[in-house]
Order: structure tokens, then C-alpha cells, then sequence
């Protein structure tokens, strides 16, 4: 057996057109598309857009496995989605019926849109965060406006999680060690867990203490404004984007909100 | 050596992790030993060699992807490592990954209550180890008020109350002075002489030699060296590929003509006495 | 009582530590009977810019302590009780908010996971002077400056989350470094390392001290012997207080008695300590080929 590393790092460095974009136009471009994803429910439109984003993400260069350990991450929910959906909508005529349950295609078919809309938010989301290092998404944010103390704790908080994955694994190994069997019912098991919970926690609050003592020895928070190597900064090819981006998110929310497109399930648009 | 007095057999093992971002990492390759009773085994390479990977193996919290481990007779694959801890005691580097209660007493108590001893013998167990590790006094703080070399020593002695037939040490010396490392080593030394077996995973390549009978060495994941300490600590070759100090008593050692010292000797405690004998050969003369 | 010393007269040390005593807060407060011990008790010293003073101690000494007096994170972050003063030149430490203090004293900690933000090592670099809003181009200049001092700048931008303990601490010497403080303080910085780790480490003081003559550099130690072999003056603790201060070479002569209270030595001093008493001989051993040569001279060899 081995041990699969906790990673909940999706970022994948290079230095391709959509990896030099500014965080925050890779944000606008996150909402527009998200937002467009939420308003269609037409089938071929999503799939499109699932498409067009893994063929952006595969020219940015972002490598192939990450794509596939999202699409292992999320799979497993989309297959729930699609298996029941149709357990709650019975619109259309039964193509199967078990007992009291039956399968509609029309449900079916909803299933796989509402699955395949999540996976054109989750797959527009790594647009961003697949080519966006952790001290530029935070660059971003402080310079829409949060507070550099707070963009230092989401630096710390993300940087945090797999530490916090890392110290959890170890200590559930040093108390299996101690004699620890997990074993028994739900709430058994919970009780159990107490020790390694309790030490993974008497842990982390030990790091985040030594932590918070090494961020006063850099001197964090002696001027009013830092200045920051290699700050984030808007180029002419960042406001295209954002003009061209914005213009044609724009456009197409006006034609599905007022001329139905994308609006018919299965309709070609 | 009989069968009967096998501990642990590391069977032909191999072991790699599997890495989302990078290729896969071998971290034991073929390794084959035996652990027998009333033997204290230093285990020692560099990060990354392979030593915390073979020690998790020795209680079954990794499993071998080829080969096998048997502790006594049980394939660790068939049973789980919460099982083996009264037969293989492991402590863990970093104190804080194992305390949890709020007094050093309690803490010593905990993995006796899976042993199924009655209250006098758990009871007499806990004070023989607080004992043994000087805490009697403390028994009644919580562990995290203490410095790090303290909240060492609890953990120590909590294993030590469980009593297994096999104690694994990682870098049970760290934040320990000259004293309280001298008191662990006599309490090791103790311990194995009464049949039992420790394994120590140091750096510290002159406790090693001081306390170790048997040193097992890992270079990339493969077991490089497995014999007396002497032996290991004059393969300059090998030591310097491993990136492993020669102890300061091996080096002065092999420095001094044969008549003197005999040049496999490592530790503090047989140097003195070897000088001593030639001194005093040298004054009946 | 405050100290009346006159701290505008350029005679005087860089560090001064006068009659430092410190206890941490109780653990528990509504312990009924808590640890009155001093974790510094009766502390006074002084350090010399360009010197190198090593620190040693026994378990729970104060040498972790001592190092969080000298940026001021003892008493300030820490809370509890301090008697006496650390003085960084002009500065008192228990005053000085740490973020001020920050500008003199670099200070980097034992766990190498703990000196970091989880950048890339170029920003980690670059963190310290960010905060003290030194301007663009000069930042540019002094994380080259530092990275190369250091020998990390090949590792510029990797994530220090994928470096070895031994690059972390190198990348962690270089953020402070780039600050350029007038005392850089080092607490246990190789414990968990391996003997390549250390190796490195040592290395990076050292270039530190040749290409900064003028840092004044406080390093504790568990192991001895890098302290013995590279250290200008020597201090011990036990229980808070000052039991040794000197050379390496009068070290070496208190060597036996500093073992007797549980002070590490490296492991030729240990034995030519065990020699003189069991075979009364007079040894006094600088590293272990001047034993070995030592031996064969008192066997007239």
C-alpha cells in the first residue's frame, strides 16, 4: 500500500499568456464565467465551455495529471448529481422504473446539466487559481482593497492546509503507536479520534504561535505601507482582456436574459 | 542465532510513496533484517534516506508494497499498528505529536489501559517508569507547561510503561543535556538486558557508538551496512557516500597504532578502559 | 531598577544584558502553587559587534529564552515578568515594540518550518525589507546581496515548502540577513538537521561573519562542538543563570565541571575528561587528531 500525499495545490508555475495575466483580471474572468455557467442550462453550451477552458488551460501549458486530479476530485460528486437528480424530478415519461422509483430522461438529462455546470465553475475557477501563485492571488485581493493583515493570514491560512494535513497524519501515526485501535461505531470512532485531535490542535496552535513570533522578527507591521517586490500591475494586454472579457460576458448575459440563449436544455443554443 | 529469538523480520521490503507532483519516490529498496532480543540497534542516514520509513514499517503504520514484515509471528498486513504497540513501542520525533492529557501521569497511564493489566500492575508500571525518567516530581503537571526536553522525556516514558518487546527511538536525545541522555542510555541499557530490544534513530553518530551494539545504515532507501558499530565507523568510503560523521572516539582511535587502541573501538566507555589496560601493562613492564 | 549606564557613549558593547531576569507567565493561573522558578535568573553580559558568542545550556537552561529577550518577543509576545534590560545598542528590548527591535536584531528559530510565510524564497528574502518599506531597487540589490552571501540563489524561486531542513535554514539566515541587523541571533538552528544540514548551516555563519564583519552573531546550541570549534567567546546556562563565560580554549579547561551539571561537551573533551579521572592522566585535548597525537606522545610513541 502507499500513502497518497495530501496536496491541495493546484497551482501549476509557467509563464504563458494566461499565467501573466494580473490576479485580478483572472478573477473578472472567473466571475463572468462562473456567472454565464450558473445562467445556461443548455447542454452542448456547457460542454463547450468546459472545452474551451480545458483547451485554454492545455495551451497555458498546465499539466494534463492536475487536470485529471480534478476531474478524480470532483467526479465522484458529479456521478451523486446525476444519480439523484432524477430520484427528486419526474418531469417526462419514465425511461426505467424500479419499485417506486423512476428514471425519467427528461431528469436525467437535468442530472447532467446541473453536474456539467459544476464542472465548468470548478474548471473556470483553476483558469485562476491553476495559474495564479499564492502571493499574487493575495496581491490581488490587497490591491482590490483587503487589508495587508489580512492578506498575510490568507497567505498563512493556505499555506496552513497541507502543514495542517501533514501534522494530522503524523499524529494519527504517533497514536496508533501509543496503542490506538480505531474501531467501533460512528461515535466510538469519535471518541477515539480525541487524542489526535486534541494533539494535532496542541500543534498547530504551537506553530501558528512561533508563527505569529517570526512575523514580529521581520518586522510585520512597522510602516504603514509596505512596498512589495514585484507588485502586481495592470499592462495593456491586462485591460484588453478585461475590456474584451467584460464586453463579451456582457453580451452574452444580455442574450440569455432577454432572447433565451442557451436557455433550452438541448436546443443547439 | 535461533528462530525463537527473533523480534522482528524485515523480509525483502520495498517501499515507495506515491507523489501527485513528481515521480514516484523510492524509499525502501529490498531491505532485509532481522531484530532479535536484547539488542540495541542504531539506525542512522541522512533525511531522506529512508530511516523513518523503515521504522514505520517495524509496527505496520506503512506496509510494504513487496516483501514483508513479521512482528513475532504476525504479518504486520494482517493486523493493525494500535495492536502491535504493546509489542513494538515507537516514539515519534516530535513530542507534541503524541501528548494530549493534562498531567505527565496520565499521560504515562494512557497505553496501558489497551494491555488489559489489572489496576495494582498498571499502577506499579506508571510509578516504575516516572521513575525511570525522573518525573515522579511532575507527575501530577501538564506535559505542555515543560520545555521540549522534558515533554521528550514523558513521551519516552510512556512508551517505556508499555513495556514491548521493542522500543523505537527517533532522535530520543534531542533537547536532552549530557545528564538526562547519560540517564536514558543507562535506563536503555537496562531495558535490553532484560531481553528486550530498542532501535535508536540518531544523528548523533557518537551516541551511536557509545550505545549500540548493532548499526543498521541507509543510503537511498537500500540498508548499505548492517554489523558492529567499529566496523561500520571505518569504512571511510562509505561514510563519506552517506554523508555520516566518523565519531570523535572512532577518529582518534584509528589514529593510534594498534597496540594502543584497538581501531575498532567507537565508544567513550571502552577507549577509557582500553587505556587503562595498556597503562597498566606498560607499568608492570 | 532601571539601568543608569551611559547608552551614547560609542565605547560601549552593542548587546548588553544587565541583570536580566525572567519568568514566564504560570501555565495554568489558577494554579494555587505555580512555578516561581527564573527561566533567566541574574543575567549580565556583554557582546561586541563582529563577535561570535556561543551559547550552551542544560535542558530548560533559558537558552531559547535568552534569544527571545534579545528581539524583545520576551517579554512583549511572551508576557510574564522581567527584571533588568537588553540593550541593542540604544534600545531597550522590553520597550522597543519587537517590530523596531526587528531592524537590529535578525532572529531565526530552531524548527525550519517555523521561519517561514510559504512563499517563494525570493519574497521569503524579501518579506523583511517589504515591512520596512525599503524602496524597490534597493530591495532588488540587497536579496541578490543576501541570497548570494547565503549560496541560495539558485534556489531563488523555489517554494521554501520543497527545500531540505538544511535550505530552509540557509533561505531563513538570508531573510534575515537582508535586513542587515547589527546581531543575528541563531536559536538551535541545527537540531533538526542531519549532518549535511549542519554542515550547511555552519557554513552560512561563517560567510555571514566574513562578509559582515561588523555582525555581532548569538548562536545556542545543543551539539557542543560547532560552538567550541567556531565560537569567539562561550556562555553557559544552568536554570537561568550564568555558570561559564569565556573563550573555547578556557572552556576546555571547565570542560569537567561543566559535565558534571549536565553540560554536553563534544565527545574529545568528554574523553579526555573520563581519561584524567580514571587513569590520572593531563589531558587537555583541542580536537581529536591533537588527542590521538597527544596519546602517542604520553605512550612515547
Amino acid at each position: 500500500m502507499s500513502v497518497a500525499r495530501a496536496s491541495f495545490d493546484f497551482y501549476a508555475p509557467g509563464s504563458s499568456w494566461l499565467h501573466r495575466r494580473d490576479p485580478r483580471v483572472k478573477l473578472g474572468i472567473v466571475i463572468g464565467g462562473s456567472a454565464l455557467a450558473l445562467l445556461w442550462i443548455n447542454i452542448w453550451l456547457l460542454l463547450s465551455v468546459l472545452l474551451l477552458v480545458h483547451l485554454v488551460l492545455w495551451l497555458a501549458g498546465y499539466p494534463l495529471a492536475n487536470l485529471w486530479t480534478v476531474w478524480r476530485t470532483i467526479g465522484p460528486l458529479l456521478i451523486v448529481v446525476i444519480l439523484v437528480w432524477p430520484l427528486f424530478d419526474r418531469s417526462g415519461t419514465a425511461l426505467v422504473t424500479l419499485g417506486p422509483i423512476e428514471i425519467t430522461g427528461m431528469a436525467l438529462l437535468r442530472g447532467t446539466v446541473t453536474a456539467a455546470r459544476l464542472a465548468a465553475v470548478s474548471f473556470v475557477f483553476l483558469l485562476w487559481i491553476g495559474t495564479t501563485s499564492v502571493r499574487e492571488l493575495v496581491r490581488g485581493f490587497v490591491r482590490l482593497g483587503l487589508p495587508d493583515a489580512w492578506g498575510m493570514s490568507l497567505t498563512i491560512g493556505l499555506r496552513f492546509i497541507p502543514t495542517f494535513a501533514g501534522i494530522f497524519q503524523t499524529v494519527t501515526d504517533a497514536q496508533k503507536s501509543r496503542g490506538l485501535v480505531l474501531e467501533g461505531n460512528f461515535i466510538e470512532r469519535g471518541r477515539l479520534m480525541l487524542p489526535i485531535l486534541v494533539s494535532s490542535l496542541v500543534t498547530a496552535l504551537r506553530a501558528s504561535e512561533q508563527l505569529a513570533m517570526t512575523l514580529e522578527s521581520r518586522a510585520f507591521g512597522a510602516t504603514k505601507r509596505r512596498t512589495v517586490l514585484r507588485d502586481i500591475q495592470m499592462t495593456a494586454a491586462d485591460w484588453m482582456t478585461l475590456i474584451v472579457g467584460a464586453a463579451v460576458v456582457a453580451t452574452l448575459v444580455y442574450l440569455s436574459l432577454w432572447h433565451g440563449f442557451g436557455q433550452s436544455l438541448t436546443a443547439p443554443f | 542465532m535461533s528462530q525463537a529469538e527473533s523480534l522482528v523480520v524485515v523480509d525483502g521490503v520495498s517501499f515507495s510513496y506515491d507523489r501527485q507532483d513528481g515521480p514516484i519516490q523510492t524509499a525502501l529498496d529490498d531491505v532485509s533484517l532481522t531484530i532479535r532480543r536484547g539488542e540495541l540497534i542504531g539506525l542512522v542516514g541522512q533525511n531522506g534516506s529512508g530511516k523513518s520509513t523503515l521504522a514505520r514499517h517495524l509496527n505496520g503504520l506503512l506496509l510494504p508494497d513487496a516483501g514483508r514484515v513479521l512482528v513475532g509471528d504476525v504479518d504486520t498486513r494482517e493486523t493493525e499498528p494500535g495492536r502491535l504497540a504493546g509489542t513494538v513501542g515507537y516514539v515519534f520525533q516530535n513530542p507534541d505529536h503524541a501528548l494530549f492529557l493534562p498531567t505527565v501521569r496520565e499521560e504515562i497511564a494512557y497505553g496501558l489501559q489497551f494491555q488489559a493489566l489489572d489496576e495494582s500492575e498498571a499502577a506499579a508500571r506508571a510509578s516504575t517508569a516516572l521513575a525511570a525518567f525522573g518525573l515522579t516530581q511532575v507527575a501530577d503537571k501538564h506535559p505542555a507547561s515543560f520545555g521540549r526536553g522534558t515533554r521528550r522525556l514523558i513521551v519516552l516514558a510512556a512508551a517505556y510503561a508499555m513495556a514491548p518487546a521493542l522500543l523505537v527511538l527517533d532522535e530520543p536525545t534531542g533537547g536532552l543535556d549530557y545528564r538526562l541522555t547519560s540517564r536514558l542510555v543507562e535506563t536503555l541499557r537496562a531495558y535490553i538486558a532484560a531481553g528486550n530490544s530498542v532501535v535508536l534513530i540518531s544523528h548523533d553518530m557518537q551516541l551511536v557508538a557509545n550505545t549500540c551494539d548493532r548499526v543498521l545504515a541507509l543510503s537511498d532507501g537500500r540498508l548499505i551496512a548492517d554489523g558492529p558499530p567499529g566496523r561500520l565507523f571505518r569504512d571511510r568510503d562509505m561514510l563519506a557516500s552517506t554523508g555520516l560523521n566518523v565519531p570523535d572516539v572512532a577518529r582518534i582511535a584509528q589514529a593510534l597504532p594498534e597496540t594502543l587502541v584497538d581501531p575498532d573501538t567507537v565508544a567513550i566507555d571502552d577507549f577509557v578502559e582500553q587505556f587503562q589496560r595498556t597503562v597498566m601493562k606498560r607499568e608492570l613492564r | 531598577m532601571e539601568s543608569t549606564t551611559n547608552r551614547h557613549d560609542a565605547a560601549v558593547s552593542l548587546v548588553r544584558i544587565e541583570q536580566l531576569h525572567y519568568r514566564y507567565p504560570p501555565f495554568d493561573p489558577n494554579d494555587p502553587n505555580p512555578d516561581q522558578r527564573w527561566a533567566l535568573e541574574d543575567l549580565s553580559l556583554e557582546v561586541e559587534a563582529g563577535e561570535f558568542l556561543g551559547v550552551l545550556g542544560t535542558t530548560g537552561s533559558g537558552k531559547s529564552t535568552l534569544c527571545l529577550a534579545l528581539n524583545g518577543l520576551a517579554p512583549q509576545q511572551t508576557s510574564g515578568t522581567i527584571r533588568g534590560d537588553v540593550w541593542i545598542g540604544e534600545l531597550n528590548t522590553k520597550r522597543t515594540p519587537v517590530i523596531d527591535v526587528a531592524r537590529r536584531v535578525g532572529l531565526v528559530f530552531q524548527e525550519p518550518e517555523s521561519n517561514f510565510l510559504g512563499l517563494t524564497v525570493e519574497d521569503e528574502v524579501a518579506f523583511g525589507l517589504e515591512n520596512l518599506a525599503v524602496e524597490i531597487g534597493e530591495i532588488e540589490e540587497r536579496v541578490d546581496w543576501a541570497l548570494k552571501l547565503t549560496g541560495a540563489e539558485t534556489l531563488r524561486s523555489r517554494s521554501v515548502a520543497r527545500l531540505s531542513g538544511g535550505q530552509k535554514q540557509r533561505v531563513a539566515i538570508a531573510a534575515t540577513v537582508a535586513m542587515l541587523p547589527a546581531v543575528l541571533v541563531l536559536d538551535d538552528p541545527t537540531a533538526e538537521l542531519d549532518p549535511a544540514g549542519t554542515a550547511e548551516v555552519l557554513e552560512v555563519v561563517q560567510a555571514v561573519r566574513t562578509r559582515r564583519p561588523e555582525t555581532a552573531v548569538i548562536m545556542t546550541s545543543g551539539d557542543p562542538a560547532p560552538i567550541v570549534a567556531g565560537a569567539d567567546r562561550m556562555l553557559v546556562l544552568d536554570g537561568g543563570r550564568r555558570v561559564f563565560l569565556g573563550t573555547p580554549s578556557e572552556y576546555i579547561d571547565a570542560a569537567p565541571e561543566l559535565l558534571e551539571r549536565g553540560v554536553a561537551a563534544p565527545p574529545f573533551i568528554e574523553l579526555a575528561s573520563r581519561l584524567n579521572q580514571a587513569a590520572d592522566t593531563q589531558f587537555r585535548f583541542d580536537d581529536p587528531d591533537d588527542a590521538a597525537q597527544q596519546m602517542r606522545r604520553f605512550f612515547s610513541i
